[in-house]
């Protein structure tokens, strides 16, 4: 592979092999499936609601006060009106998600999780078989 | 001796004295006198005869004789200067000739005398001898000589003696030549004879010969007055003119196609074929355009192969293709194609030449893609520590570099470069330096923010420019008004790796991180790559689970949280909102139409056309919501529906009627007036009254509620006055018999039609009968009055209710249509709408189309809209005086124009039409504008509008009395080939209506595509016109005339007169519905 084109940075190639084989949308789904309540630190979780609910509820109440706040917004265009509220949510590292008491802080947990010396080292493995593979061949 | 072979020098008499021969010549007449007879004898004596006549005497012998001009033979054996003859002898010759036609006279007499003096050439004898030999004995000259020999003719003459000038053949000596008289004595002529020179014009001329000056070949004379040529000095061989190519052309044919290939390898990747190939488009037609690549790199050779061919029009001709290959070529030739800044050969494609180009340029490329790679590998090594210092140097310096945003545009080229500030300074323009440069092959001229871009395809040429004119050009300053030096920044291509070469692609120069890229890629340990790879995967990480939180996550959410229904008591708040303003917009419209309906209650034409409208329906609903409502109002407790929709329901299909007992009945009714009381189905009769009865029983107190409604049912015991009425009635008769109070109808009892319950309604005259009928059907009073008998009263009202509309329908129907509504075009079941299209026939639609009705009366079609209402006795002057009060302005005029009688009228026409002839011939030019179409003034008002018997017809517009004209059947007159013709493509395009015309055998006229209103005449079996053919200023017209009188608005019809066809399914059925119609057309 290598001696197919020099030009190509070696770590990209190898990132890309890693994603290749899927252990990028495996690291991904981790996370987002990862049980949200435990991490905040009130580990006596009535219910396991993994990160992905965890988002889901808080969209949901965003947008209900929202519309709350605005009866016309569920008259309007739904597909407009969506793209637009999901731009005010996404926006500034997803601060409106991270507002409230049961609010999201989104941003703050991915850089958290992805600063994780557990998650690297992980990588680290896959890469390790995936590079010995490769040298194999 | 030349002289004496000249001698024979061959010119019959007859040609040189022939043009003298009317002139008063001595030899013409006694010639020809003697030839003739001469001649006769010949052909008349025979041999034996013939030497007897001819030596008989002197004169004939001359005759003969002179068949040898002797003249010519002195004349050029006699020159002092026989010997050498002068190159111009011919043309002395033919100077003398000249002389001797015009003057013989005074030539002859004095050359005879000169030469009598002794001639003592031997030669001279030769005819004499044998003159005498002839004279003495004849026979054995004969046997010599083919022909007679040369006798003295016209011997006695002595003027023409003297013409023998050494010989004198009266005495028959010689003389001598001192007895002869020179025959120049005048010194006239010069002794040397003539000489032909050129005079200083060029012509030639005739001069005295000089016998010292030797004559010279006149060819060599290089005279210094020759003019001057002004051909261009050749020092080089020229192409012939190119040769016209043709089929008669042999040998192959002459290339067509043209190569284009660069001068030198270009790096120019903006060059594309369409610009080429526009370029050559100029000279001619290109059939084909092929481009090439360099089969190693896939990149373009900038070599084409353009091949031209004829327009499409001029196949034929050979040479045009050649020719613009050709010319393509010569132009390029001298100067060079120059296209988008690069330079290219053009040049025909002859055999090899396009293998060979590619060939070299393919290997070209080769060898620099070598040599590139050798000094690519060679920096490569010894990059990095040296480049920060080059760069420091370079930075250092005021280095121009082309902007991020051109670096496309420019695409790695050299330009100069002229900044912005200081373009600005001086007010320069683009155009300034365009007009200044234009002598140097730039590509293009960039206009940017911080500049001026001069790019050139060539940075030879670049820097050729740059030297020439940095600091040397100058242009005048706007703002200063003086000339300012310009300077011009080179900048050379940043990366001298020519991109086709270095296949990094076009950004080699511009990215840092390809470059840096290129230096990364070495990891010193797997570490290091594996951390860094980690790097990249974090980052892809984030940027993905970003994407999937937004994309899969929020996106949704939101869309399906925004769902109404997860809001119900918001729509439902919006939804009581939104029907309250409806309702509040209907009431209104309600109130507006009830307000309308008021206003105009009169006959509606169109109402009744449209049946069915928007506004009946509402009409109809608000008064049932007026009579109803009290039982409604009983239904809207049970029935949680909105009012309108169960009225709807009603008046539509009764299928899901919510009420349970009267089920039964109710279907009946709806069935029995859905099939318009007309079903004769003897089998559901008894069933039928059976019902019939069954509701009588529990009717009793429902028709008390009608009888207000129904003033013509007497039993309504409400009204004073009519009991009074009554009581008459019930008065005793004294009759044997009792007689009913009201007459016995019994034709309602008649079996063949099923009783309605509006009969029987109708036969319970009293409350006697009313008695008689519950006491027959044992009827009990109700105790309470339940829902069903609600329904039952309802539906009774309606049954009536439809009742009364279908005969007010039917009677407007007929009013209108004169026809009862066709039983066949009514709806079985459901709305129209759910039934399959179908074809309604002809003859059903007279009864819905006003214009379908039968021709027995006139026609009133034409302004049936504006009437109010249909009158049938539409009388002409009745009608006449409508339309008098309809549209005054044309019906005035035309009034008018029937006043004066039309024999007045076309008198005055007459006149007229002379007055225009008149001045017709006074103009004298044919003009069309001046000729004048006399039926038109004769030509009765008329219109066409929708017939009763095809599609459009013609309509008088006011009464015609019988014979009298009325159109012109105007159209294109055609032959009658052209007329089979267009009716095939009529038919064909699927113009089914026939407008042709027959005049006569040869001639139609076709009215179909051009042509008069007259063509929308309808046949008729029973016509009221008649088409006649009569001839005006020459020519046949059709002229449509009236056989009876007409009277307005009535359709005006004539006879086809079509022959009769045989077959069955050609013939053409005729609708127009007279009494003694035919069927057919045809």
């Amino acid at each position: 592979m290598s001696a197919k084109n020099e030009n190509i940075d070696r770590a990209k190639e190898l990132a890309e092999e890693f994603k290749r084989q899927g252990f990028l949308d495996k690291l991904k789904h981790d996370i987002l499936s990862q049980n949200w309540n435990k991490d905040e630190s009130t580990d006596n979780t009535i219910e396991a609601v993994n990160l992905q609910e965890a988002i889901r509820n808080k969209v949901m109440a965003t947008v209900n006060e929202m519309v709350k706040n605005d009866e016309n917004l569920i008259f309007k265009n739904r597909g407009t009106t969506s793209a637009l509220i999901e731009a005010q949510l996404f926006k500034d590292k997803y601060k409106k998600l991270a507002e409230g008491d049961d609010g999201v802080p989104l941003d703050k947990y991915i850089q958290m999780t992805l600063s994780d010396p557990k998650l690297e080292e992980g990588i680290k493995r896959n890469l390790a078989t995936i590079a010995a593979d490769e040298d194999d061949l | 001796m030349s002289g004496y072979h000249r001698r024979s020098y061959p010119r019959p008499p007859s040609s040189s004295h022939r043009p003298h021969g009317s002139a008063p010549n001595h030899q013409g007449p006694p010639y020809q006198e003697e030839r003739e007879p001469s001649r006769s004898r010949y052909n008349n004596d025979g041999q034996g005869s013939f030497q007897e006549t001819r030596y008989s005497g002197e004169r004939e012998s001359i005759g003969h004789r002179y068949q040898q001009p002797p003249s010519r033979v002195y004349k050029d054996q006699k020159h002092p200067d026989s010997g050498r003859v002068p190159y111009a002898a011919r043309s002395i010759r033919r100077a003398i000739d000249e002389h001797a036609n015009t003057r013989p006279q005074p030539f002859f007499p004095t050359r005879d005398s000169r030469y009598s003096q002794g001639n003592s050439s031997p030669t001279a004898h030769v005819p004499l001898k044998i003159a005498k030999s002839v004279s003495s004995a004849g026979k054995p000259v004969r046997s010599l000589h083919s022909r007679p020999a040369p006798i003295i003719r016209y011997s006695e003459v002595t003027n023409l003696t003297a013409k023998y000038h050494y010989f004198d053949p009266v005495s028959k000596k010689l003389i001598h030549k001192d007895e002869m008289s020179t025959w120049n004595q005048k010194g006239k002529y010069p002794i040397t004879g003539f000489v032909t020179i050129l005079d200083s014009e060029q012509h030639p001329m005739i001069q005295a010969r000089n016998p010292e000056i030797k004559s010279i070949d006149p060819r060599k004379l290089t005279s210094p007055t020759a003019s001057i040529s002004h051909r261009k000095l050749r020092n080089n061989l020229t192409n012939v003119a190119r040769i016209v190519y043709d089929k008669y052309s042999v040998g192959p044919p002459p290339p067509c196609a043209i190569i284009v290939s660069p001068t030198s390898i270009i790096n120019n990747t903006m060059i594309q074929d369409i610009s080429i190939k526009n370029y050559f488009k100029k000279f001619g037609v290109i059939s084909h355009f092929e481009s090439f690549n360099d089969p190693n790199s896939a990149l373009p050779l900038h070599i084409y192969l353009i091949k031209y061919t004829a327009p499409n029009g001029k196949l034929s001709n050979l040479d045009i293709p050649v020719k613009s290959a050709y010319q393509a070529v010569k132009e390029f030739k001298e100067k060079g194609c120059f296209i988008m800044g690069s330079n290219f050969n053009v040049a025909l494609n002859k055999e090899k030449l396009l293998e060979d180009i590619k060939t070299t340029l393919v290997e070209e490329n080769i060898k620099k893609a070598k040599q590139l790679s050798a000094v690519a590998i060679s920096t490569e090594k010894k990059d990095r520590a040296p480049i920060a210092k080059n760069q420091k140097i370079t930075m250092e310096r005021p280095k121009r570099s082309i902007p991020y945003d051109l670096a496309r545009a420019v695409n790695n080229k050299p330009c100069l470069f002229v900044s912005r500030v200081f373009m600005a300074l001086h007010g320069f323009r683009t155009e300034d330096f365009k007009y200044k440069l234009r002598r140097y092959r730039y590509s293009k001229f960039l206009d940017h923010i911080t500049g001026l871009y001069i790019v050139f395809g060539d940075l030879l040429e670049c820097k050729k420019c740059f030297e020439l004119e940095s600091g040397k050009m100058t242009l005048v300053s706007r703002s200063r008004r003086i000339p300012i030096e310009i300077r011009f920044v080179l900048i050379p291509p940043v990366d001298q790796l020519p991109t086709r070469f270095g296949g990094f692609g076009k950004s080699t120069n511009l990215s840092p991180s390809t470059s840096s890229a290129s230096h990364v890629k070495v990891y010193k340990t797997k570490d290091e790559l594996i951390n860094a790879t980690v790097k990249y995967i974090l980052k892809d990480l984030k940027s993905i689970l970003d994407t999937d939180i937004r994309k899969r996550l929020i996106g949704p959410t939101v869309f399906d949280t925004l769902n109404p229904t997860n809001f119900p008591e918001l729509m439902s708040k919006k939804e009581s909102k939104e029907r309250a303003k409806q309702n509040a917009i209907e009431t209104a419209a309600v109130e507006q139409k009830k307000l309308r309906e008021s206003t105009n209650q009169d006959f509606d034409i169109f109402n009744l056309y449209g049946g069915y409208t928007r506004k009946a329906i509402k009409k109809r609903r608000t008064s049932e919501l007026s009579d109803i409502s009290e039982s409604i109002s009983l239904k809207k407790k049970k029935l949680a529906r909105p009012m309108a929709h169960l009225l709807n329901e009603d008046i539509g299909s009764k299928e899901n009627t919510p009420t349970l007992e009267s089920a039964t009945p109710f279907d009946e009714f709806d069935n029995d007036h859905d099939l318009l009381s007309s079903t004769s189905s003897s089998e559901a009769e008894d069933g039928f009254i059976d019902d019939k009865q069954k509701v009588l029983t529990n009717e009793s107190p429902v028709t008390t509620p009608e009888t207000p409604q129904d003033d013509s049912l007497l039993f309504s015991s409400s009204k004073p006055p009519k009991v009074d009425v009554t009581a008459d009635l019930y008065k005793p008769s004294a009759t044997e018999f009792p007689e009913t109070v009201y007459k016995e109808d019994l034709s309602i009892l008649k079996l063949s039609t099923p009783l309605s319950i509006v009969d029987l309604q109708n036969m319970v005259r009293d409350d006697e009968d009313l008695f008689l009928l519950k006491e027959l059907v044992a009827y009990k009073e109700p105790n309470t009055v339940n829902a069903a008998d609600e329904c039952l009263e309802y539906a009774i009202w309606k049954l009536r209710e439809w009742k009364k509309n279908d005969t007010l329908i039917k009677e407007n129907q007929l009013k209108l249509n004169e026809v009862p509504f066709a039983p066949a075009l009514k709806i079985k079941n459901g709305p129209f709408k759910a039934e399959n299209i179908r074809k309604v026939p002809d003859r059903l639609k007279n009864c819905y189309l006003p214009h379908r009705r039968k021709l027995h009366q006139p026609l009133n079609t034409v302004n049936q809209h504006n009437t109010e209402s249909v009158d049938k006795e539409n009388s002409p002057e009745k009608l006449s005086k409508r339309e008098d009060t309809v549209k005054p302005e044309p019906s005035e005029s035309v009034v008018a124009q029937e006043i004066s009688s039309s024999r007045d009228n076309r008198a005055s026409n007459r006149r007229f039409q002379q007055n225009i002839e008149a001045q017709r011939a006074a103009i004298g030019t044919e003009s069309e504008l001046l000729s004048l179409n006399q039926l038109n003034k004769r030509k009765k008002p008329v219109t066409f509008a929708r017939s009763a018997i095809h599609n459009w017809g013609l309509y008088a517009l006011e009464p015609i009395a019988a014979r009298e004209m009325i159109i012109e059947y105007v159209g294109e007159s055609i032959r009658q080939p052209v007329a089979e013709m267009r009716e095939r493509r009529y038919l064909k395009s699927g113009i089914g209506s026939s407008y042709l015309f027959r005049v006569d055998e040869n001639n139609v006229i076709d009215a179909t595509k051009k042509g008069g209103i007259a063509r929308f005449i309808n046949h008729c079996c029973d016509p009221s016109c008649t088409a006649k053919i009569i001839k005006v200023g020459g020519k046949r017209r059709i002229v449509i005339y009236a056989l009876r009188d007409i009277a307005a608005n009535e359709e005006l019809t004539y006879d086809y007169k079509f022959e009769r066809e045989l077959d069955a399914e050609e013939r053409l059925p005729c609708y127009c519905g007279s009494v003694n119609c035919k069927g057919f057309l045809n």
